[in-house]
Protein backbone atom coordinates (compact mmCIF):
# COMPACT_ATOMS: atom_id res chain seq x y z
CA UNK A 1 0.00 0.00 0.00
CA UNK A 2 1.52 3.85 -0.81
CA UNK A 3 1.49 6.35 1.45
CA UNK A 4 -1.50 8.10 -0.58
CA UNK A 5 -3.53 4.81 -0.33
CA UNK A 6 -3.53 5.06 3.42
CA UNK A 7 -4.28 8.60 3.43
CA UNK A 8 -7.30 7.77 1.18
CA UNK A 9 -8.49 5.25 3.89
CA UNK A 10 -7.96 7.58 6.47
CA UNK A 11 -9.50 10.34 4.67
CA UNK A 12 -12.57 8.49 3.47
CA UNK A 13 -13.09 5.45 4.78
CA UNK A 14 -14.36 5.17 8.62
CA UNK A 15 -17.06 2.98 9.37
CA UNK A 16 -20.76 3.56 8.78
CA UNK A 17 -19.80 6.73 7.02
CA UNK A 18 -21.37 7.45 3.50
CA UNK A 19 -18.73 7.30 1.00
CA UNK A 20 -20.39 9.43 -2.41
CA UNK A 21 -21.39 12.95 -1.32
CA UNK A 22 -23.29 15.32 -4.05
CA UNK A 23 -21.34 17.67 -5.54
CA UNK A 24 -23.33 20.78 -7.21
CA UNK A 25 -21.39 23.44 -9.73
CA UNK A 26 -22.99 26.34 -9.58
CA UNK A 27 -21.32 27.51 -12.87
CA UNK A 28 -22.10 24.96 -15.33
CA UNK A 29 -25.16 23.72 -13.27
CA UNK A 30 -23.83 20.38 -13.19
CA UNK A 31 -24.53 18.31 -10.42
CA UNK A 32 -23.02 14.77 -9.44
CA UNK A 33 -22.03 12.28 -6.61
CA UNK A 34 -18.15 11.60 -6.01
CA UNK A 35 -16.14 10.21 -3.34
CA UNK A 36 -16.85 11.37 -0.02
CA UNK A 37 -13.77 13.38 1.91
CA UNK A 38 -14.02 14.48 5.35
CA UNK A 39 -12.08 17.80 4.43
CA UNK A 40 -12.35 20.36 2.30
CA UNK A 41 -9.27 20.29 0.81
CA UNK A 42 -8.95 16.93 -0.08
CA UNK A 43 -12.33 17.35 -1.56
CA UNK A 44 -10.84 20.14 -4.34
CA UNK A 45 -7.72 18.00 -4.38
CA UNK A 46 -9.99 15.26 -6.21
CA UNK A 47 -11.87 17.33 -8.17
CA UNK A 48 -8.77 19.02 -9.56
CA UNK A 49 -9.48 22.88 -8.31
CA UNK A 50 -7.26 25.08 -7.09
CA UNK A 51 -8.60 26.60 -3.70
CA UNK A 52 -8.05 30.03 -4.61
CA UNK A 53 -10.50 29.58 -7.56
CA UNK A 54 -13.68 28.63 -5.65
CA UNK A 55 -16.12 29.40 -2.65
CA UNK A 56 -17.13 26.14 -1.59
CA UNK A 57 -20.50 26.35 0.35
CA UNK A 58 -22.43 23.55 1.78
CA UNK A 59 -26.10 24.36 3.68
CA UNK A 60 -25.83 28.06 3.38
CA UNK A 61 -22.23 27.79 5.00
CA UNK A 62 -18.92 29.00 3.34
CA UNK A 63 -16.13 26.88 4.01
CA UNK A 64 -12.50 27.35 5.03
CA UNK A 65 -9.98 24.57 3.65
CA UNK A 66 -9.66 22.67 6.26
CA UNK A 67 -13.68 22.52 7.44
CA UNK A 68 -14.70 19.22 8.17
CA UNK A 69 -18.16 18.18 5.38
CA UNK A 70 -21.16 16.95 6.05
CA UNK A 71 -21.26 13.84 4.29
CA UNK A 72 -25.24 14.11 3.72
CA UNK A 73 -25.95 17.64 2.76
CA UNK A 74 -24.92 18.41 -1.01
CA UNK A 75 -22.10 20.89 -1.42
CA UNK A 76 -21.62 23.70 -3.70
CA UNK A 77 -18.85 24.63 -5.72
CA UNK A 78 -19.02 28.27 -7.37
CA UNK A 79 -15.90 29.14 -9.45
CA UNK A 80 -15.24 32.85 -9.10
CA UNK A 81 -12.99 33.29 -12.32
CA UNK A 82 -14.17 35.81 -14.67
CA UNK A 83 -12.22 35.81 -18.65
CA UNK A 84 -12.44 38.73 -20.33
CA UNK A 85 -12.40 42.56 -20.39
CA UNK A 86 -14.55 44.31 -18.43
CA UNK B 1 -9.41 27.40 11.42
CA UNK B 2 -10.13 30.71 14.11
CA UNK B 3 -10.22 33.91 12.93
CA UNK B 4 -7.03 36.11 13.22
CA UNK B 5 -8.91 38.51 14.89
CA UNK B 6 -11.45 38.09 17.24
CA UNK B 7 -10.78 33.85 17.10
CA UNK B 8 -14.22 33.14 16.12
CA UNK B 9 -14.92 30.48 13.98
CA UNK B 10 -13.55 31.36 10.44
CA UNK B 11 -15.46 31.51 6.63
CA UNK B 12 -12.38 32.11 4.48
CA UNK B 13 -8.68 31.61 4.75
CA UNK B 14 -6.42 34.14 3.14
CA UNK B 15 -2.97 32.31 2.34
CA UNK B 16 -1.70 35.54 0.60
CA UNK B 17 -1.98 37.50 4.42
CA UNK B 18 -1.66 34.21 6.16
CA UNK B 19 -4.62 34.88 7.58
CA UNK B 20 -8.06 33.15 8.25
CA UNK B 21 -11.23 35.33 8.87
CA UNK B 22 -14.80 35.35 10.11
CA UNK B 23 -17.46 37.12 8.27
CA UNK B 24 -17.60 40.15 10.28
CA UNK B 25 -13.94 40.81 10.75
CA UNK B 26 -13.58 39.84 6.73
CA UNK B 27 -16.10 42.82 6.27
CA UNK B 28 -13.46 44.97 8.09
CA UNK B 29 -10.33 43.69 6.38
CA UNK B 30 -12.63 44.14 2.58
CA UNK B 31 -13.77 47.77 3.34
CA UNK B 32 -10.80 48.65 4.69
CA UNK B 33 -8.52 47.14 1.52
CA UNK B 34 -11.26 49.37 -0.52
CA UNK B 35 -10.79 52.45 1.24
CA UNK B 36 -7.05 52.01 0.91
CA UNK B 37 -7.59 52.21 -2.96
CA UNK B 38 -9.12 54.76 -2.93
CA UNK B 39 -6.82 56.91 -0.65
CA UNK B 40 -3.76 55.86 -1.97
CA UNK B 41 -4.25 57.10 -5.70
CA UNK B 42 -6.65 59.59 -5.00
CA UNK B 43 -9.69 58.35 -6.79
CA UNK B 44 -12.57 60.22 -6.12
CA UNK B 45 -14.38 62.60 -2.71
CA UNK B 46 -17.62 62.42 -1.18
CA UNK B 47 -18.53 65.77 -3.67
CA UNK B 48 -17.84 63.43 -6.88
CA UNK B 49 -20.43 61.94 -9.01
CA UNK B 50 -19.49 58.17 -9.45
CA UNK B 51 -20.86 56.20 -12.66
CA UNK B 52 -20.64 52.59 -11.96
CA UNK B 53 -19.94 50.05 -14.14
CA UNK B 54 -22.53 47.15 -13.24
CA UNK B 55 -22.59 44.05 -15.13
CA UNK B 56 -24.30 42.04 -12.81
CA UNK B 57 -21.71 40.23 -11.86
CA UNK B 58 -19.91 39.65 -8.37
CA UNK B 59 -17.32 42.15 -8.47
CA UNK B 60 -19.10 45.45 -9.88
CA UNK B 61 -22.21 44.73 -7.52
CA UNK B 62 -20.23 44.03 -4.52
CA UNK B 63 -18.12 47.36 -5.92
CA UNK B 64 -21.58 49.32 -5.66
CA UNK B 65 -22.61 47.92 -2.53
CA UNK B 66 -19.38 48.94 -1.15
CA UNK B 67 -19.29 52.62 -2.61
CA UNK B 68 -23.22 52.81 -1.57
CA UNK B 69 -22.24 51.83 2.23
CA UNK B 70 -19.05 53.81 2.53
CA UNK B 71 -21.55 57.05 1.81
CA UNK B 72 -20.54 57.63 -1.67
CA UNK B 73 -22.90 59.32 -4.74
CA UNK B 74 -23.15 56.59 -6.95
CA UNK B 75 -25.24 55.61 -10.25
CA UNK B 76 -25.62 52.70 -11.85
CA UNK B 77 -24.60 51.91 -15.51
CA UNK B 78 -25.79 48.35 -17.20
CA UNK B 79 -24.97 47.59 -20.65
CA UNK B 80 -26.69 45.07 -22.21
CA UNK B 81 -24.45 43.61 -24.52
CA UNK B 82 -27.61 41.49 -26.28
CA UNK B 83 -25.93 37.91 -25.77
CA UNK B 84 -29.09 35.94 -25.12
CA UNK B 85 -29.91 34.47 -21.63
CA UNK B 86 -26.81 35.49 -20.02
CA UNK B 87 -27.54 39.02 -21.07
CA UNK B 88 -30.99 38.63 -20.02
CA UNK B 89 -29.91 37.41 -16.26
CA UNK B 90 -27.15 39.78 -16.41
CA UNK B 91 -29.92 43.34 -16.52
CA UNK B 92 -32.36 41.67 -14.56
CA UNK B 93 -30.35 41.08 -11.73
CA UNK B 94 -28.45 44.35 -11.82
CA UNK B 95 -31.96 45.95 -11.93
CA UNK B 96 -33.12 43.65 -8.89
CA UNK B 97 -29.94 44.57 -6.95
CA UNK B 98 -30.36 48.58 -7.64
CA UNK B 99 -34.04 48.54 -6.52
CA UNK B 100 -33.27 46.90 -3.24
CA UNK B 101 -30.84 48.95 -2.50
CA UNK B 102 -32.87 52.26 -3.80
CA UNK B 103 -29.72 53.13 -6.24
CA UNK B 104 -30.41 54.88 -9.06
CA UNK B 105 -30.03 52.63 -12.38
CA UNK B 106 -28.88 53.92 -16.20
CA UNK B 107 -29.31 50.52 -18.47
CA UNK B 108 -28.42 51.31 -22.47
CA UNK B 109 -28.32 48.29 -25.06
CA UNK B 110 -25.82 47.59 -27.60
CA UNK B 111 -27.65 46.44 -30.17
CA UNK B 112 -29.57 49.74 -29.99
CA UNK B 113 -26.31 51.77 -30.00
CA UNK B 114 -24.59 49.30 -32.92
CA UNK B 115 -27.31 47.49 -34.42
CA UNK B 116 -25.90 44.07 -33.36
CA UNK B 117 -25.15 41.95 -30.34
CA UNK B 118 -21.85 41.11 -29.20
CA UNK B 119 -20.94 38.16 -31.15
CA UNK B 120 -22.88 39.73 -34.51
CA UNK B 121 -20.12 42.65 -34.18
CA UNK B 122 -17.02 40.15 -34.14
CA UNK B 123 -18.41 38.51 -36.87
CA UNK B 124 -19.04 41.60 -38.98
CA UNK B 125 -15.47 43.21 -37.92
CA UNK B 126 -13.51 40.32 -37.74
CA UNK B 127 -12.50 41.64 -34.30
CA UNK B 128 -12.35 38.86 -31.31
CA UNK B 129 -15.63 39.25 -29.16
CA UNK B 130 -14.08 40.93 -25.97
CA UNK B 131 -12.26 43.04 -28.40
CA UNK B 132 -15.40 44.79 -29.41
CA UNK B 133 -17.21 44.40 -26.60
CA UNK B 134 -14.19 46.27 -24.51
CA UNK B 135 -14.05 49.11 -26.88
CA UNK B 136 -17.84 49.75 -26.84
CA UNK B 137 -17.81 49.60 -22.92
CA UNK B 138 -15.28 52.07 -22.95
CA UNK B 139 -16.91 54.42 -25.14
CA UNK B 140 -20.27 54.22 -23.85
CA UNK B 141 -19.13 54.22 -20.42
CA UNK B 142 -17.36 57.85 -20.92
CA UNK B 143 -21.03 58.80 -22.82
CA UNK B 144 -22.88 57.70 -20.10
CA UNK B 145 -20.67 59.46 -17.53
CA UNK B 146 -20.69 63.14 -19.45
CA UNK B 147 -24.95 62.73 -20.06
CA UNK B 148 -25.07 62.06 -16.46
CA UNK B 149 -22.72 64.49 -15.11
CA UNK B 150 -20.38 62.12 -13.31
CA UNK B 151 -17.02 63.27 -12.79
CA UNK B 152 -15.40 59.73 -12.75
CA UNK B 153 -16.05 56.04 -13.89
CA UNK B 154 -15.83 52.76 -11.06
CA UNK B 155 -15.61 49.24 -12.62
CA UNK B 156 -15.09 46.40 -10.77
CA UNK B 157 -11.32 44.90 -11.68
CA UNK B 158 -10.33 43.15 -9.26
CA UNK B 159 -6.14 42.33 -8.49
CA UNK B 160 -6.59 39.11 -10.30
CA UNK B 161 -7.83 40.90 -13.03
CA UNK B 162 -4.69 43.29 -12.76
CA UNK B 163 -2.38 40.77 -12.15
CA UNK B 164 -2.93 38.78 -15.16
CA UNK B 165 -3.37 41.64 -17.77
CA UNK B 166 -0.26 43.07 -16.45
CA UNK B 167 1.51 39.67 -17.32
CA UNK B 168 -0.10 39.33 -20.30
CA UNK B 169 0.96 43.00 -20.91
CA UNK B 170 4.70 42.29 -20.15
CA UNK B 171 5.24 38.67 -21.98
CA UNK B 172 4.66 41.17 -25.15
CA UNK B 173 6.22 43.66 -23.91
CA UNK B 174 3.20 45.71 -24.46
CA UNK B 175 4.88 49.95 -23.45
CA UNK B 176 1.74 51.29 -24.42
CA UNK B 177 -0.98 49.20 -22.21
CA UNK B 178 2.11 49.09 -19.18
CA UNK B 179 2.08 53.05 -19.34
CA UNK B 180 -1.80 53.13 -18.89
CA UNK B 181 -1.88 50.45 -16.30
CA UNK B 182 -3.16 52.19 -13.15
CA UNK B 183 -5.74 51.80 -10.75
CA UNK B 184 -6.79 55.51 -11.23
CA UNK B 185 -6.72 57.01 -14.81
CA UNK B 186 -6.96 60.95 -14.63
CA UNK B 187 -9.35 62.34 -16.48
CA UNK B 188 -8.04 63.79 -19.91
CA UNK B 189 -9.84 66.79 -22.20
CA UNK B 190 -13.38 65.04 -22.98
CA UNK B 191 -12.41 61.50 -20.80
CA UNK B 192 -13.34 61.29 -17.35
CA UNK B 193 -11.53 59.74 -14.64
CA UNK B 194 -11.53 55.92 -14.94
CA UNK B 195 -10.73 54.11 -11.35
CA UNK B 196 -10.46 50.19 -10.07
CA UNK B 197 -11.19 50.53 -6.61
CA UNK B 198 -11.31 46.40 -5.91
CA UNK B 199 -7.66 46.52 -7.25
CA UNK B 200 -5.85 45.16 -4.12
CA UNK B 201 -8.74 42.00 -3.50
CA UNK B 202 -8.73 38.94 -5.51
CA UNK B 203 -11.50 37.21 -7.05
CA UNK B 204 -12.19 35.18 -4.36
CA UNK B 205 -12.35 37.91 -1.92
CA UNK B 206 -14.73 39.24 -3.74
CA UNK B 207 -16.94 36.41 -4.34
CA UNK B 208 -16.57 35.43 -0.64
CA UNK B 209 -18.10 38.90 -0.12
CA UNK B 210 -20.85 38.66 -2.29
CA UNK B 211 -21.87 35.25 -1.16
CA UNK B 212 -21.72 36.65 2.79
CA UNK B 213 -23.73 39.88 2.17
CA UNK B 214 -26.38 37.89 0.01
CA UNK B 215 -25.94 39.52 -3.22
CA UNK B 216 -27.39 37.72 -5.92
CA UNK B 217 -25.15 37.73 -8.74
CA UNK B 218 -24.84 36.10 -12.42
CA UNK B 219 -22.28 33.16 -11.43
CA UNK B 220 -22.36 31.93 -15.28
CA UNK B 221 -19.59 33.01 -17.21
CA UNK B 222 -19.96 34.92 -20.11
CA UNK B 223 -20.05 32.46 -23.11
CA UNK B 224 -17.83 34.58 -25.20
CA UNK B 225 -14.69 34.54 -22.29
CA UNK B 226 -14.14 30.46 -23.30
CA UNK B 227 -11.48 31.89 -25.44
CA UNK B 228 -10.13 34.85 -23.63
CA UNK B 229 -6.65 34.80 -23.16
CA UNK B 230 -6.76 36.48 -19.92
CA UNK B 231 -8.05 32.91 -18.72
CA UNK B 232 -5.14 31.56 -19.25
CA UNK B 233 -3.12 33.93 -17.62
CA UNK B 234 -4.82 33.59 -14.44
CA UNK B 235 -4.50 30.46 -14.13
CA UNK B 236 -0.62 30.49 -14.09
CA UNK B 237 -1.03 33.63 -11.67
CA UNK B 238 -2.68 30.91 -9.53
CA UNK B 239 -0.22 28.11 -10.12
CA UNK B 240 2.20 30.87 -9.27
CA UNK B 241 0.63 31.95 -6.20
CA UNK B 242 -0.48 28.53 -4.45
CA UNK B 243 3.34 27.37 -4.92
CA UNK B 244 4.07 30.76 -3.28
CA UNK B 245 1.28 32.86 -1.99
CA UNK B 246 1.27 36.37 -1.89
CA UNK B 247 2.99 36.44 -5.15
CA UNK B 248 0.21 38.20 -7.47
CA UNK B 249 -0.05 41.16 -4.97
CA UNK B 250 3.78 41.60 -4.89
CA UNK B 251 3.99 41.49 -8.94
CA UNK B 252 1.12 43.87 -9.15
CA UNK B 253 2.23 46.27 -6.41
CA UNK B 254 5.78 45.97 -7.10
CA UNK B 255 4.61 47.27 -10.65
CA UNK B 256 2.59 49.69 -9.57
CA UNK B 257 5.26 51.09 -7.36
CA UNK B 258 7.85 50.93 -10.23
CA UNK B 259 5.48 52.23 -12.79
CA UNK B 260 6.29 56.10 -12.54
CA UNK B 261 9.80 54.99 -12.67
CA UNK B 262 9.64 53.20 -15.95
CA UNK B 263 7.35 55.68 -17.70
CA UNK B 264 8.70 59.50 -16.34
CA UNK B 265 8.93 61.98 -17.62
CA UNK B 266 6.62 60.89 -20.63
CA UNK B 267 4.33 63.51 -21.37
CA UNK B 268 0.89 62.11 -21.30
CA UNK B 269 -0.53 62.47 -25.27
CA UNK B 270 -3.87 63.73 -25.36
CA UNK B 271 -5.92 62.52 -28.41
CA UNK B 272 -4.92 64.80 -31.15
CA UNK B 273 -8.64 64.61 -32.95
CA UNK B 274 -12.43 64.70 -32.39
CA UNK B 275 -14.13 61.85 -34.19
CA UNK B 276 -16.20 63.29 -36.56
CA UNK B 277 -19.08 60.73 -36.00
CA UNK B 278 -19.45 61.74 -32.28
CA UNK B 279 -17.10 64.20 -31.56
CA UNK B 280 -15.63 62.49 -28.74
CA UNK B 281 -11.73 62.38 -28.25
CA UNK B 282 -9.93 60.20 -30.54
CA UNK B 283 -6.21 59.59 -32.02
CA UNK B 284 -7.83 58.79 -35.18
CA UNK B 285 -10.21 60.97 -37.65
CA UNK B 286 -12.97 58.37 -36.45
CA UNK B 287 -13.03 57.11 -33.52
CA UNK B 288 -12.79 53.13 -32.79
CA UNK B 289 -16.18 52.70 -31.59
CA UNK B 290 -17.11 54.77 -34.60
CA UNK B 291 -15.53 52.56 -36.89
CA UNK B 292 -16.78 49.22 -35.19
CA UNK B 293 -20.58 50.69 -35.52
CA UNK B 294 -20.17 51.93 -39.27
CA UNK B 295 -18.39 48.78 -40.66
CA UNK B 296 -21.65 47.21 -38.95
CA UNK B 297 -23.74 49.09 -40.74
CA UNK B 298 -22.26 48.40 -43.96
CA UNK B 299 -22.15 44.99 -43.50
CA UNK B 300 -26.22 45.04 -42.82
CA UNK B 301 -26.81 47.29 -46.02
CA UNK B 302 -24.66 45.19 -48.15
CA UNK B 303 -26.94 41.63 -46.50
CA UNK B 304 -29.79 43.46 -47.43
CA UNK B 305 -28.84 44.13 -51.35
CA UNK B 306 -27.56 40.24 -51.51
CA UNK B 307 -30.68 38.92 -50.12
CA UNK B 308 -33.39 41.05 -52.29
CA UNK B 309 -31.34 40.52 -55.39
S1 LIG C 1 -16.17 38.02 -21.66
FE1 LIG C 1 -15.71 39.36 -23.39
S2 LIG C 1 -17.66 39.64 -24.44
FE2 LIG C 1 -18.15 38.80 -22.43
S3 LIG C 1 -18.56 40.59 -21.19
FE3 LIG C 1 -16.40 40.12 -20.91
S4 LIG C 1 -15.36 41.36 -22.45
FE4 LIG C 1 -17.51 41.32 -23.01
ZN1 LIG D 1 -13.35 37.75 13.68
ZN1 LIG E 1 -16.80 58.35 -32.67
Amino acid sequence: MTDSDSQTKQDNERPGEKTTLSVYNAQTGTRGQVVYRRKVHRLLKDLGFDPETVLVIQGEQLLTQDETLAPDIEVEIRPVISGGSR
Amino acid sequence: MKCRVCRGKAVIDLPRHNASFCPACFDSYLMDQVWKAIDEFEMFSKNDRILVAVSGGKDSLALWDILNRLGYHTTGFHLDLGIGGYSGESVEKTRAFALRHGLSLHVESLVQEVGASVANIADLTNRPPCSACGVSKRHLFNRAAKTLDCQVVATGHNLDDEASRLLGNILHWQDGYLEKQDPALPDEGDLVRKVKPLSRLTEKEMAAYAFLKGIDYVVHECPMSVNAKQLFYKKIMNQVEQESPGTKQAFYFGFLDRRRRFYADKEEEAPAHVCRECQSPSYTEVCTFCRIRLKVARSEQDQDVTTRS
